[in-house]
């Protein structure tokens, strides 16, 4: 007879995120923004825009919930754990660190998920071409944002949540928001500045940054550029995936049951 | 067949916490150990001065600190309920035990929260001090039934609590899962008139008790500080 739940704090953490409800209006919001935001734009001069123009609104807000509310929830999850004193409870019952580490990171993947998932949606409800090749190929470019999408915001997840165990939310959420901020946007203002140094050290540096901008595939849905060729989704999957395991070692050798 | 939990502090052992950063760490001894305690199951309580080291001998038998020095084995199925220990507000009583426990556990759950009159629908938040209490008093007790074996250390968990419940969960204590090792740091000891043995600490020293004669623990307790 099964009756002292496993993973418990699993269950605590999304019962508390649920019972919240700002994880409704964030569903809600995914599909909303992607039918109105390109209704917003005078997409009356060439109506043919509005369905790709739907896949960028739907990604836009994958995006921008990765800059603002899955870190946010992460940091505020880590740190409200700690302070309760659950962590501490369940460590000294003889759960290990990596696995109250992974009770959490669990439960905010699945909102995590739930986002990429939607945004899967739009694109093949809002979005998918006409033409079955064209269909076929927007489909496995989907699919490889959603890989890549995942490979960038899971590790960034567990980082806000690790750190919101050892320190204020605030700091907690504004770390990986700032590694994103960098990573996605700061290839094209530090890539000639460190990538073209004659300086090895420099060049390291570089290699070390974060390049989240390889996981943003919006330009090849609006222009409909087709899917990644196979080596370069291979190659930015494992770029992101060594990246991600970094920053995920990182957040477990943070992450502090003590309350 | 699970053999019963225990408690035991070897003699020698020294209790307290190191403070300050790696190059420049300070040792604050609280409690010595000079006899060999061993405690099985029953209920024991532990009252002593704020101050003396209860919380850190209770997080040191949790294995959250080490001892400065000898050896503590705790064995058995362990919950520890710190005095800190508590719950998110946001979400209700039902739905704290549901992520916890279901099946008999659960029922067990909602008997003990009906016989402490304690709602399952309100959200925790919303609760006064005792009830809050309550609720990680029904959750130790719950655990503590899942196995044979259980340890449970519990850091002054009757604070808050009206006259009549800190009575009903003392023979709570007395009548449930006989083979669970309670050890209770608590200052009601004129409530509690069965236990097993008594702790506390007499100028850093811990003392163990377990025959009071005619005294109550309260007597008992007097005497050792006199």
């Amino acid at each position: 007879m099964k009756s002292l739940r496993t993973w418990p704090l699993f269950r605590l953490a999304i019962s508390g995120l649920v019972v919240r409800g700002s994880c409704w209006l964030l569903m809600f919001g995914a599909v909303f923004f992607a039918w109105v935001a390109p209704l917003l734009t005078p997409w009356q001069e060439n109506p043919q825009i509005l369905q790709p123009a739907r896949a960028q609104a739907a990604w836009f807000y994958s995006w921008m919930a990765l800059f603002t509310w899955l870190p946010f929830q992460a940091s505020a999850l880590g740190n409200r754990m700690r302070r309760e004193g659950m962590l501490e409870h369940q460590y000294a019952g003889g759960f290990g660190r990596l696995s109250l580490c992974m009770q959490l990171g669990a439960s905010i993947w699945i909102w995590m998920f739930i986002v990429v998932l939607l945004s899967v949606f739009c694109c093949l409800i809002f979005a998918l071409p006409k033409r079955p090749d064209e269909a076929h190929m927007w489909l496995i470019l989907v699919l490889q944002y959603a890989v890549v999408y995942m490979l960038t915001s899971a590790p960034l997840l567990m980082l806000a949540l690790s750190l919101g165990t050892i320190t204020h939310e605030i700091i907690a959420f504004l770390v990986p928001t700032g590694l994103l901020f960098i990573g996605f946007f700061g290839y094209s203002w530090l890539g000639p500045l460190f990538g073209g140094a004659d300086s090895t050290l420099l060049k390291s540096l570089w290699i070390a940054l974060p390049h989240y901008h390889l996981a943003d595939l919006t330009p090849r849905l609006v222009f409909k550029m087709g899917p990644l060729p196979f080596d370069s989704f291979m190659t930015t999957s494992v770029i992101l995936f060594v990246q991600g395991a970094s920053i995920n070692i990182i957040s477990l050798c943070l992450f502090r049951t003590r309350s | 067949m699970h053999a019963e939990g225990f408690i035991q502090i070897s003699a020698g052992a020294r209790i307290g916490y190191t403070k300050g950063i790696l190059w420049n760490r300070r040792v604050h001894a609280l409690i010595d150990v000079e006899n060999e305690i061993r405690l099985g199951s029953g209920l024991h309580l532990m009252t002593a001065p704020n101050g003396s080291g209860k919380t850190t001998l209770l997080r040191t038998l949790a294995g959250l600190s080490q001892p400065l020095c000898g050896e503590v084995k705790v064995k058995g199925s362990l919950c520890y309920i710190a005095d800190e220990l508590c719950c998110d507000r946001e979400i209700n009583v039902g739905t704290f035990f549901k992520c916890w426990f279901s099946g008999k556990l659960m029922e067990r759950a909602n008997e003990l929260a009906d016989t402490l009159r304690l709602s399952l629908n309100t959200p925790i938040g919303k609760l006064s001090r005792g009830n809050r209490q309550k609720i990680l008093l029904i959750f130790a007790e719950v655990k503590a039934t899942q196995n044979r074996n259980s340890v449970l250390l519990m850091d002054e968990p009757l604070t808050g609590l009206d006259a009549v419940t800190r009575q009903q969960m003392i023979d709570l204590w007395l009548s449930a899962s006989p083979k669970t090792l309670r050890l209770v740091i608590t200052h009601e000891l004129e409530s509690i008139h069965e236990a097993n043995s008594l702790l506390t600490v007499v100028d850093g020293r811990l003392r163990h008790v377990g025959n009071r004669e005619d005294r109550t623990w309260l007597q008992t307790y007097h005497s050792l500080h006199s």
